[in-house]
């Protein structure tokens, strides 16, 4: 059997879950909230792109409008939350957020019925056979970036004073607000970068599997895979582990034996991963904040 | 903050703005494009009497799943469409019929809370137009104890077609899945044969029996009978499957929103060949066409009612009642025939009866006792009849994709299932197809 379109479609998927694994890891790093919400963020701005190119708006506008649409509902979510949140463990921010993935979840059903939607990006049309294998540009925009978030976020940090901040925040909230840092408008910054980047994971990730509601809503579970492999702090373990999810599953899935199996991927490589960094008392999540 | 707040709102101008003006003009057209237009005497609904009913309410009630991820909605929808109009003419026989319809949200328990609802409130007479896709068996259970029929308007999974007390209009996944296979097998196409399907207990792995069981009687090669996790996000490996078994055909027996992703991931790799590709029921929808592209022109798809612009008295007064009484974006789809046509085969069942009598007792018996029921949305005659198992639709239709939209492509057929041989065998000895 030719193994390459499996390793090419898994190459795909998994780096637009690494794209959205940095996305969640940014904010967690900035705000210390794990955001649940993040599949369903993406769910919606993929709806919408598909309503909005249904109600004839050329599609690259209707791209923007959902893009910019994640990073709204992100941003109005870490608006009002953010400041009962800061006050909270991370245990119950996290679960504030798995509130808001169920409600935009359930605006989401509500809204849109159960037919068949489908987004097809131009970039999707344009294909090639690599050693038997298509590929198409879409994919080939998924891989670059996915690459190109992970180096531009890397550099941002480094280099600019907002990337500063969120370092600061990261490493301790309380001194970096008493040395003049603006925790507000940093936690903003990273709530609305973070929705961006499920707005457009959830448009990539529409266009290369399903649009429906719940599925991609729970295409969260992946993700926090990849950050989970990241363990928490490395945005360039994140691409990897999100990388190495999507071959497993679509490697797992090749054989009809196993197939059945291949949703389960996820689970198990993070599962292991957690062990094995537990008994080596590396790292846990407490103490990252800590 | 102020800022933040600032920079939002001229965001939103600023896409409002855009969005506004990168619009295209829409044509518009009615909600059922290609059907005959409506007359006068598509409204004249039960009694006709263009009197409306100020009796005493018979109340009806329907269990459907309208959220959840699965929207059946559509099907109590058009009975409550139908059963207005009926109130608007007379009722029946003076009486107006009051309908309760309770979401279960895809969640069994609830159905199990709903239908027990319905069974203990005596005043339910009957429950007509359900479209549970989850909670047949449960709800059986406590309509049996009741004395409670159900006229269901959708059923899919099994339990919904092995039933005493609940009886589907509609013909229901495994049967439509055979219909197309039949089709193929017709055409000289169905050797060898592919199904695709999904892997639920009661549902996907009842087609999938059908499939085999009827592949082994005609002497059909199946090619693969592949079943695939609900879960699963990529189809790669289902479409190399398909691409190495290369079958003659294939059928895809998926909710909608699954099958267009099937069919995407196929046409991403190019994978169409010269296999006929078709879907069950499901993607029989006004919207399929279009989103699954121009790719796929020439797609089949089996329907389990009459096409939703077709001509007849039925069909037409469907879409009538829809246009005078459902919302406008209210989906005219199988369902909603399906709805429709059991809130029919409700009323003209009870309007024989003295309208004082009308209890729980008296309209069981009725509901028990439609026999032989002619509609041009059906194939054949529509029964209910007093059995452990239900499904007197096995006969349909089937379309094809014509510049995104479908039209007929074969008319009423009757389906072969190897497990319904006592049912054809008791509508002969019971003489369930004549009034």
């Amino acid at each position: 059997m030719n193994l390459l379109p499996f390793v090419v479609a898994g190459l795909v998927i998994g780096s637009v879950y690494a794209l959205s694994g940095v996305g969640v890891l940014v904010l967690y790093r900035t705000t210390g909230v794990l955001n649940f919400a993040h599949g369903a963020v993406g769910g919606l701005a993929a709806l919408l792109v598909w309503q909005t190119v249904e109600l004839r708006l050329q599609p690259a506008v209707a791209i923007a409008l959902g893009i910019a649409a994640g990073a709204a509902v992100a941003l109005l979510f870490g608006l009002v939350a953010g400041p009962y949140l800061a006050r909270v463990d991370q245990l119950r921010k996290a679960i504030a957020t798995l509130g808001l993935a169920l409600v935009l979840l359930g605006v989401m059903l509500f809204v849109w019925n159960d037919k068949a939607r489908t987004i097809r990006l131009e970039t999707s049309r344009i294909s090639f056979d690599v050693g038997g294998a298509r590929v198409n540009v879409t994919q080939l925009v998924c891989l670059g970036l996915a690459l190109l978030v992970v180096v531009g976020t890397l550099l941002a940090l480094r280099y600019t004073s907002m990337g500063t901040s969120m370092r600061a925040l990261a490493s301790d909230r309380e001194l970096a607000a008493v040395v003049g840092t603006n925790v507000r408008l940093v936690e903003n910054t990273a709530w609305a970068t973070s929705g961006a980047i499920a707005g457009v994971s959830g448009i990539l990730l529409a266009d290369q599997t399903r649009l429906e509601p719940a599925f991609l809503t729970f295409l969260i579970i992946p993700v926090l895979a990849a950050v989970v492999i990241g363990r928490f702090v490395s945005l360039w373990l994140t691409l990897v582990g999100g990388l190495a999810i999507g071959v497993g599953q679509s490697l797992v899935s090749a054989w009809p034996t196993v197939s059945a199996f291949s949703t389960a991927v996820p689970f198990v490589v993070a599962t292991v991963v957690i062990l094995v960094a537990t008994r080596r008392r590396v790292v846990t999540v407490g103490v990252v904040r800590a | 903050m102020n800022r933040i707040l600032r920079a939002t709102a001229a965001l939103g101008v600023g896409a409002l703005v855009v969005a506004l003006s990168a619009c295209v003009p829409e044509d518009d057209g009615g909600p059922v494009q290609g059907a005959p237009s409506a007359d006068a005497a598509d409204l004249s609904c039960g009694l006709g009497t263009g009197e409306e009913a100020t009796g005493e309410p018979i109340k009806v009630a329907a269990v459907a799943t309208a959220s959840g991820g699965v929207d059946f909605s559509s099907s109590p929808g058009s009975a409550q469409a139908y059963f207005d109009c009926v109130n608007d003419n007379g009722g029946i026989n003076g009486r107006p019929i009051e309908y309760e319809v309770g979401d279960d949200a895809l969640d069994p328990t609830r159905t199990a809370q709903l239908a027990a609802g319905y069974a203990a409130d005596t005043s339910v007479v009957a429950l007509v137009g359900d479209a549970t896709f989850v909670g047949c068996d449960v709800a059986n259970v406590e309509y049996q104890k009741a004395g409670l029929y159900s006229i269901t308007g959708v059923g899919v999974p099994q339990a919904c077609f092995e039933s005493s007390n609940i009886a589907p209009v509609n013909a229901g996944p495994r049967t439509s899945a055979l219909a197309t296979m039949q089709y193929f097998e017709r055409q000289d196409q169905a050797d060898p044969f592919f199904a695709i399907g999904l892997n639920t207990r009661g549902n996907g792995d009842w087609v999938a029996d059908g499939i085999e069981k009827y592949a082994a009687e005609a002497g059909i090669e199946l090619a693969g009978n592949v079943l695939s996790d609900p879960a699963e996000s990529n189809f790669l490996p289902l479409i190399s499957q398909v691409t190495q078994a290369d079958p003659a055909s294939l059928v895809i027996v998926d909710p909608a929103p699954i099958a267009a992703s099937i069919l995407a991931t196929a046409e991403q790799q190019d994978a169409r060949g010269d296999i006929q590709w078709s879907c069950t029921a499901s993607c029989y929808d006004a919207q399929f066409g279009e989103q699954i592209g121009d790719y796929w022109e020439g797609f089949v798809a089996n329907s389990e009612l009459a096409l939703v612009a077709a001509d007849g008295d039925d069909a037409n007064q469907w879409r009538a009642v829809m246009d005078e009484y459902a919302d406008a974006d209210a989906p005219r789809d199988t369902f909603s025939q399906a709805g429709f046509l059991s809130a029919k085969i409700f009323v003209d069942a009870l309007l024989p009866l003295d309208a004082e009598t009308l209890d729980r007792e008296t309209v069981s018996q009725a509901v028990l006792g439609v026999k032989g029921y002619e509609s041009d949305l059906l194939c054949a005659p529509w029964y209910y009849g007093e059995a452990d198992e239900h499904h007197a639709n096995h006969a349909t239709r089937m379309a094809v994709i014509e510049d995104g939209a479908y039209v007929e492509l074969e008319g009423c057929q009757d389906v072969a299932d190897p497990d319904m041989a006592d049912i054809l065998e008791r509508e002969q000895s019971e003489g369930l197809l004549t009034e």
